[in-house]
């Protein structure tokens, strides 16, 4: 009754194969392994820093804790505290969980889809890079007295120049903005690596539900975090510049940022949590020995809580005096997103109690069982807090700060040590100790629920969050001081932790722990620095435990791309939906430019916050020279021809069109512009419900005639037109074509002039960004223009460059296509500003 | 069990918990004593005590998975656990707590569009609050850091700021409502029995944000008439010699640039109307009573009672001269 | 034929048909919050007219409602109006996956519309 398997390759393998793929794959040594991008090295950077962070602000929560454990106290005095809680909140949102999120993406999705390395590897170093540069300048501040303070939502006006003067907010904006384009530039990396670098057969209803979680999860950060982009541009310039979108006297509206940010920031705690229960859901089948159940009932939890998350960003604002029927529709929203988080945790019962025998009790399944109960708690406060009458009372006291700290705590950094418990016996060589993660585990949960818990009730009697020092008397002081106790119970937990990582965590590629788990899935195969030695044919949701035998067949070569047949990096692109392969992605090796765009740009970020302009502009140009250096490196072209990946399958080696992942990167790049722009929108229209006295034509100068937005449009569609005419004139392979150079430059230089015209237009009428909201949201827009129009600039001078050096033909031509691409997105944005700005006051007025 | 020392410590919490509501201090909302704060209470309780159900069951099922017989863990794993725990009873539960929530927002947003004979606009200050009446001829009566309520009278708040956000929230009579800028939000509050309250800044507004609360007095109907009628007067003249001598440095200092004492020549509105301040329960916006050392303490070393607030240390006093200026305001009852 | 060969064939599956069929009722759950919120907020703002708000995000929620139970009912016709194909693997579960999802966002649209039952348009919120 057996199936014949048929593999795709035969044993034994040519003796020089293997030596060939590690060859290919080799680390760089000494100080040059600062330029490394394999995964699992880089990996393991990103989440040890990230940690580092956690560490980092855990002990400015001690000092908080500390502070507060008994009522007048003077210990740390009111600015510095002002400082910490600011400092503690961002750290732990922007630079702990979310690249710690990511990080277990770079590191771990490779492996389960016994992949070579994500698809973009120097652009995931990058992202890294950057981030540690400008996280440890960020939280350097706080010694130095130019932390931000103004809470980790840095509301206007509080954060304007007239109430924050001096550097600490800039520092926040322009610290965290720079973060966030890391993220940005991760979920690009880890969207296109779930969808198109699967092993062959691995459709989407057979990923593990981690790379299901990461792929939501990366989708909401394009569509989230651009609004906080926009926030933090538009607040960084009404610092800078004066221009009004929060000064109320002026047309703005100090709402604005509260819209933009939490419809950011309440997404932002699912971007958190998705990845996590997507871990859960990893784990808990591990321990019970066991599929999961109902796996199809957690991807549709999982992509509800994507959707439903969107839908929730008023939650924040039920106390800003918003009508009751708007507020009503939000809390309806946020009982939707609470179904989902049911089906997980009735999934995951299920599963443990399907487990063969009994579901092991290890450590890490401690830490997922502390997790579900901490996050049951802190889901039912939530929909506590969704019931807009309760909130009236709970919100901004001590109650949320409960509240989240469950949701948070319990449902991302239980997870994460279980995570840590549970995965690195596959990349250390030795795994913790169970023993000593016993006593982590009882001391962090216990800890953890004599700090928080408490606060609930000290919510209730009245007290609200961010006060440094509270009276006697109010009946707090109890509760308080519990609270205190428990956070070094809970600090001690942790510490107990870093000593097992000190004591056991010996980092490897090669020698691992292997897997203590029996676990089913691919990141437990036996690999190398390549990772796997061949990439398995995937028939089933748990190949390990569906064919015993698949380690030794992989490593044998059995399975697919048992080598390195470029003599370089290279995986298998595999089709979207039901991962058929495609072709062999050849990736660049270990490089200095990636680092020096991610230093230097990280430099020019922060000598801006501290206003020293020129060198900053320095460090862009130097920062973009890198980036052009970094990209022209990387188009092959279809030199190799074809090869043999096993079972008579032979891949093209290059690929351009909508098939390449360079074409699927720029694709999801510009979702993400088109995000930021959508929010632009959605904010011009904001600003002119709260303040139609201010619009053109009453309130400020009249717009530019007709002919202004004509000619501008007429320009943008002569320019696409250029465009397009030069796919179709691109020459064949060795051949000429004299006219592409000129055509692209005239390309770029209409789109120069359009974005020009546009801003001479409005100049012309007197209007003045300065001025008002209207002006200050009619000159944004060619703000928004002037990023995409001088990306599409550079574009097409390294297009041009490109076809210059002969690198440029109707083959070989994703250098063209990613201008292009952007090219006609850059245009579409324009017409349709300019159809808002000029055509919208005029309907309006 | 493994659960063991965890759940045990949360159980007692939670059957701490109404004790601890009962004794509760005057900044409590769980101590109600106006309309909207007890609209909220049973709404508060309901949706805990479903909470309760709700996580104590997970804990059961949890054990049941872990430690049940085999007959319990395999109906735990069926679909049909998953759809109805999962989903069904979810849904079941949330349209409950969900339309009884609406149902009390219903309530309120009734409340805020009806008629009040009484309107109070109170505006955020860094950081104090100023608090403006209807005088019983229509007037403006300033005042400062107090809310005084009639009980039993539905009263219209109006509440503003004129630079940062700050939240208004007094637990025991309503829940809380921001001022923002360039906007004017509106609650109807009633106090329901006569007591003192307090209320502190809920949104974080910078600096002395945790040293930036009120009380709330709410005293029968005809005490508060009389009340609002001495408050819509002039300050009192002084009657001993030190007040005496203590307004005349009141004003040789210079600090009517700043506070108002209606009735003189102080007309300054930068900070606190100190008109009646005498007879207000605390000073410095909830932080200290009201008393004439407290008066003294204030003026000579207010930046470390409340850092960063915009009086500046007055420090060049002799001590007769800081305890005359104390004594007068102390006597603006 | 072994499993193999299949992988010699090319993908039948289009990326955007099967994101869309399985998306469709979170996307609708999106649109009607969109409408609902705006509609709202412009005709109170602009027309201060709480009957006529009630009205047409009465109107929004039941058209949208209607739509998603058609769906439910008819999910067959659904995806091949979207023309995804029957070929994919595991074709079933993205059945499964839409119908649970179109299920879950008809609670978020009908959530929305007890509030617009209960809650009066237009009032403040307190």
């Amino acid at each position: 009754m057996n199936e014949v398997r048929e593999l795709p390759n035969e044993a034994p393998r040519p003796a020089n194969e293997l030596e060939e793929l590690e060859r290919a794959w080799k680390l760089p040594t000494g100080f040059r392994l600062i330029t490394a991008v394999n995964n699992q090295v880089i990996g393991i950077l990103y989440i040890g820093i990230a940690f580092l962070f956690f560490l980092l602000a855990g002990v400015l929560g001690v000092i908080m804790r500390t502070q507060l454990a008994v009522p007048e106290n003077d210990l740390v005095s009111q600015d510095l505290f002002n400082q910490i809680f600011t400092v503690h909140g961002t750290t732990m949102m922007f630079l702990f969980a979310v690249p710690a999120m990511e990080a277990l993406g770079v590191l771990l999705l490779p492996q389960m889809l016994a992949a070579r390395d994500l698809p973009f590897p120097r652009l995931s170093a990058f992202a890294i890079w950057a981030y540690i540069v400008g996280g440890l300048v960020f939280f350097s501040t706080i010694f130095y007295d130019l932390a931000p303070k103004g809470g980790w939502f840095m509301y206007p006006p509080l954060t304007l120049k007239e109430y924050s003067p001096g550097d600490n907010a800039d520092f926040w904006l322009l610290g965290i903005g720079f973060i966030e384009i890391s993220a940005i530039a991760g979920a690009i990396e880890i969207i296109v690596g779930v969808l198109r670098t699967r092993p062959p057969g691995m459709s989407l209803t057979r990923m593990p539900i981690f790379a299901w979680a990461m792929l939501i999860f990366a989708a909401m950060i394009m569509i989230a975090f651009p609004a906080v982009i926009l926030a933090t541009m538009l607040l960084e310039i009404e610092r800078s510049f004066g221009w009004p979108f929060f000064t109320a006297d002026k047309g703005g509206d100090p709402l604005l940022w509260q819209h933009l940010f939490w419809f950011f920031g309440h997404p932002e705690v699912y971007i958190i949590f998705l990845p996590a229960a997507g871990l859960v859901s990893m784990i808990v089948p591990a321990m019970a020995r066991r599929p999961l159940v109902g796996y199809r009932l957690i991807v549709v939890a999982l992509i509800g809580t994507g959707f439903f998350s969107f839908g929730l960003w008023v939650h924040h604002m039920f106390t800003t005096g918003i009508p009751a029927l708007s507020l009503g529709f939000f809390s309806a929203a946020s009982m939707a997103v609470a179904i989902p988080s049911g089906i997980q945790v009735f999934s995951w019962i299920a599963t443990i109690a399907s487990s063969k025998e009994r579901f092991r009790i290890t450590t890490p399944s401690l830490f997922v069982l502390g997790f579900l109960f901490i996050f049951t708690v802190g889901g039912v406060t939530g929909v506590m807090v969704a019931l807009v009458p309760l909130d009236f009372q709970v919100h901004d006291t001590y109650f949320v700060v409960a509240h989240f700290h469950y949701v948070l705590i319990g449902g991302m950094v239980f997870p994460l040590f279980a995570t840590f418990y549970y995965w690195i016996p596959m990349v250390s060589r030795k795994m913790l100790s169970e023993r000593l993660g016993r006593w982590v585990f009882w001391l962090m949960f216990i800890g953890f629920n004599v700090t928080f818990f408490p606060m609930h009730i000290t919510g209730l009697i009245g007290m609200p969050r961010r006060v440094w020092t509270y009276p006697d008397g109010l009946g707090w002081n109890t509760l308080n001081m519990v609270s205190t106790v428990g956070s070094y119970i809970l600090a001690a937990g942790v510490a107990l932790f870093v000593i097992d990582l000190f004591l056991r965590f010996r980092p490897t590629m090669e020698n691992n722990a292997g897997d203590p788990w029996r676990a089913g899935t691919l990141e437990w195969l036996p690999t190398g620095a390549y990772s796997a030695r061949s990439i398995p044919f995937v028939t089933s949701r748990e190949p390990l435990w569906d064919n015993p035998n698949l380690g030794t067949e992989v490593e044998e070569g059995r399975h697919f791309l048992p080598g390195a047949p470029t003599g370089e990096r290279e995986t298998i692109v595999t089709s979207p939906v039901d991962a058929k392969p495609q072709y062999i992605i050849r990736m660049p090796g270990p490089g200095w430019a990636h680092l020096v765009a991610a230093v230097f740009m990280a430099a020019a970020f922060l000598l801006l916050t501290v206003k020293l302009v020129t060198i900053a502009l320095i460090c862009a140009v130097i920062s973009i020279a890198a980036c052009i250096v970094w990209g022209w490196q990387l188009d092959h072209g279809p030199g190799k021809g074809e090869v043999d990946i096993g079972a008579g399958i032979k891949l093209p080696t290059y690929m351009a069109g909508p098939r390449s992942h360079a074409w699927w990167a720029m694709a999801v790049l510009i979702l993400v512009a088109s995000s930021l722009y959508i929010a632009y929108v959605f904010s011009y229209l904001y600003l002119w419900v709260v303040s139609p006295e201010v619009w053109a034509p009453h309130g400020s100068p009249d717009l530019p005639g007709f002919g202004w937005p004509l000619g501008t449009a007429l320009l943008l569609i002569a320019g696409t037109g250029s465009m397009v005419l030069v796919r179709r004139m691109l020459p064949a392979p060795g051949g000429r074509e004299p006219a592409i150079p000129p055509m692209l430059a005239l390309a770029a230089g209409c789109l120069l002039a359009a974005f020009l015209a546009e801003v001479w237009g409005h100049w012309m009428t007197g209007l003045r960004p300065a001025q008002n909201s209207y002006g200050a949201m009619v000159y944004m827009a060619s703000v928004l223009n002037f990023q995409v129009v001088f990306a599409c600039v550079v574009l097409a001078g390294f297009a041009i460059a490109r076809y210059l050096t002969g690198k440029l033909d109707a083959e070989r031509r994703v250098g063209y296509e990613n201008a292009a691409l952007l090219y006609y997105y850059a245009a579409g944005q324009m017409l349709l500003g300019l159809v808002l700005v000029h055509g919208f006051p005029r309907l309006a007025g | 069990m493994r659960f063991g020392k965890g759940w045990v410590f949360r159980a007692i919490a939670l059957s701490a918990l109404p004790g601890i509501a009962s004794c509760s201090g005057v900044q409590s909302a769980l101590s109600p004593r106006g309309v909207e704060a007890l609209r909220i209470d049973p709404l508060f309780w309901t949706s805990a005590a479903v909470g309760l159900a709700v996580t104590l069951m997970v804990v059961i099922l949890v054990a049941a998975a872990l430690y049940g017989p085999p007959r319990w863990r395999e109906r735990l794993s069926g679909d049909r656990m998953l759809i109805g725990g999962g989903i069904v009873l979810p849904i079941i539960v949330l349209t409950g707590l969900f339309t009884y929530g609406l149902l009390v927002m219903q309530a309120g947003a009734v409340r805020g569009e009806q008629e009040t004979d009484a309107t109070v606009t109170i505006t955020g200050k860094l950081w104090w609050w100023e608090v403006v009446y209807e005088g019983p001829d229509g007037k403006a009566v300033l005042s400062a850091n107090e809310l005084r309520l009639p009980v039993g009278r539905p009263v219209r708040l109006r509440l503003e700021s004129d630079n940062v956000i700050h939240s208004f929230w007094a637990p025991q009579i309503a829940g809380k409502l921001d001022m923002i800028p360039g906007r004017t939000n509106e609650v109807v509050v009633e106090a329901t029995e006569p007591a003192v309250s307090r209320g502190q800044c809920a949104e974080y507004c910078g600096g002395a944000h945790a040293l930036m609360a009120f009380y709330v007095v709410a005293m029968a109907q005809a005490e508060y008439d009389a009340w609002l009628a001495r408050e819509a007067g002039p300050a009192v003249e002084p009657v001993s010699e030190e007040a005496a001598r203590g307004r005349e440095i009141f004003f040789e200092h210079g600090c009517g640039a700043c506070h108002q004492v209606r009735g003189t020549e102080a007309r300054g509105v930068i900070g606190p109307d100190l008109t009646h301040v005498g007879s207000r329960k605390s000073l410095a916006a909830g932080m200290m009573s009201n008393d004439a050392q407290a008066f003294a303490r204030w003026i000579v070393d207010n930046q470390h009672i409340k850092p960063e607030n915009k009086m500046p240390p007055f420090g060049q006093f002799s001590e007769e001269e800081l305890s005359a200026l104390a004594a007068y305001l102390d006597s603006l009852e | 034929m072994t499993k193999l060969d299949d992988m010699r064939r090319p993908d039948r599956g289009n990326m955007l048909a099967v994101l869309l069929f399985i998306t469709a009722g979170p996307l609708l759950w999106g649109l009607h919050l969109t409408i609902v919120y705006m509609a709202h907020t412009a005709v109170c703002a602009l027309a201060a007219s709480p009957g006529a708000a009630t009205a047409i995000l009465a109107i929004v929620t039941v058209a949208l409602a209607v739509l998603l139970m058609l769906i439910l009912l008819d999910q067959q016709r659904f995806a091949r109006l979207l023309k995804v194909s029957q070929e994919i693997a595991e074709r079933g579960s993205y059945d499964r996956i839409a119908f649970f999802l179109t299920l879950l966002s008809l609670a978020g649209i009908l959530w929305s519309g007890l509030a617009v039952t209960i809650l009066s348009s237009c009032a403040p919120g307190r």
